[in-house]
């Protein structure tokens, strides 16, 4: 599930969330499939942003290296907190595994040839 | 000047009236009706839909997905009914001092929303009823710097100059230049406003959350909910690292290896909704 700008919208996204307005009425229900039409009228009721299914597919594993080091930087200042020290290494010790796992998921889902 | 005379100087400063963010005028006859134990729902929501901007960004604000019943809530009535007039008093208050200040402290809104979402889930995972009502804790949890920020604008300067030269996080700054933090002016605003007594040692203890005597878990709960959201960077608490996580809470809340794991996955899906 993503959060993603009306603009970014390609037809055959689902819509993970219902699109409502401020005052919480539905105006489109959650599982609905984008479509060019959608798009148009979302866009002239004033809709700028949509909430669909799966992950961004521009934000793969490349990334985990870079967030471990956010990480390091975000905990810079405990580096003589023990107990800082051991929640870091547990955060990014969970940023590794999961990186594993999606990689592994990715190979099995391109040798199975589905879409995520 | 001893530090005592400096501190009610600063205190002063803070509360003085004419400057403060003053709160909508329906919010004190809604109090008197609240009080009065034959008012019913109805008539409360009444003299709030009387303020219709109001009204229009307490619906907007009660179906994000913080409160748990996103784009379901209709009415202010049904509101209150579903929330309970704790949360929307919260919330009345959070879009007033927000609204006023919004300039005062780029990123502080997005990251109280951030707390407050993490609060409310964090609430889910281990069980506490009511998660509404941490959700408006964690809302309210720096109101103290908006405060700051807005009252003595030199001072935030100062904060915000130490931060930048000598690294510190906002709270140690604060501390520096204040003597005291927005903690302390959490609880003075929480005076000031009769908040709730749970609401008030949320507000004020967040950062010793072992020290809350009356309700420790709310306290507990802002106060991992605040860590969180800053380890995911939602919205800027005036610096960028983490708050200083206090060892004893993981435990006193009850969380084990296993519900954490559970907790920021959960954590991670409610900030992607924001």
């Amino acid at each position: 599930m993503r959060k993603i700008l009306l603009d970014a919208a390609e037809e055959g996204m689902v819509l993970a969330k219902p699109v409502t307005r401020d005052n919480g009425m539905v105006l489109v229900a959650a599982g609905t499939p984008i479509t060019a039409a959608l798009i148009g009228r979302l866009r002239s009721m004033g809709i700028d942003r949509l909430v669909v299914e799966g992950e961004d597919p521009s934000r793969p594993a490349v990334d985990v290296q870079a967030r471990i080091q956010r990480v390091d930087h975000l905990f810079r200042r405990f580096a003589d907190d023990p107990f800082m020290t051991k929640v870091k290494t547990m955060l990014q010790r969970r940023l590794l595994h999961k990186a594993q796992a999606a990689a592994t998921q990715g190979e099995e889902d391109a040798g199975n040839g589905s879409a995520h | 000047m001893p530090e005592t005379d400096l501190r009610t100087e600063y205190q002063g400063r803070l509360l003085a009236v004419k400057e403060l963010p003053s709160l909508p005028a329906v919010l004190e006859e809604v109090n008197a009706l609240v009080e009065n134990p034959n008012s019913s729902t109805e008539q409360i929501s009444k003299v709030i839909a009387k303020d219709q901007v109001l009204s229009a960004k307490v619906l907007k604000m009660v179906n994000s997905p913080i409160y748990g019943f996103p784009g379901r809530i209709s009415s202010i009535q049904h509101a209150l009914v579903l929330l309970g007039f704790n949360v929307i008093r919260g919330i009345i208050i959070s879009t007033t001092v927000f609204d006023a200040m919004n300039t005062a402290m780029v990123g502080l809104w997005e990251h109280s929303q951030g707390c407050a979402i993490a609060s409310s889930t964090v609430a889910r995972v281990i069980g506490c009823k009511d998660p509404e009502e941490y959700a408006v804790a964690g809302l309210l949890h720096d109101i103290g710097k908006v405060v700051v920020a807005v009252q003595m604008p030199e001072a935030k300067q100062s904060i915000d100059e130490l931060v930048r030269q000598e690294d510190l996080r906002y709270i140690q700054a604060e501390q520096r230049v204040l003597g005291f933090a927005h903690d302390r002016v959490n609880l003075w605003m929480c005076n000031h406003w009769n908040l709730p007594p749970n609401l008030k040692e949320a507000l004020a203890y967040h950062h010793k959350p072992m020290s809350a005597s009356l309700y420790p878990k709310m306290a507990q709960v802002v106060h991992l909910a605040d860590f969180l959201t800053r380890l995911y960077e939602v919205g800027s608490g005036g610096d960028d690292q983490v708050s200083a996580l206090d060892p004893q809470v993981l435990r006193a809340l009850g969380i084990t290896a296993g519900a954490w794991e559970e907790l920021l996955r959960q954590v991670e899906e409610a900030f992607a909704e924001l």
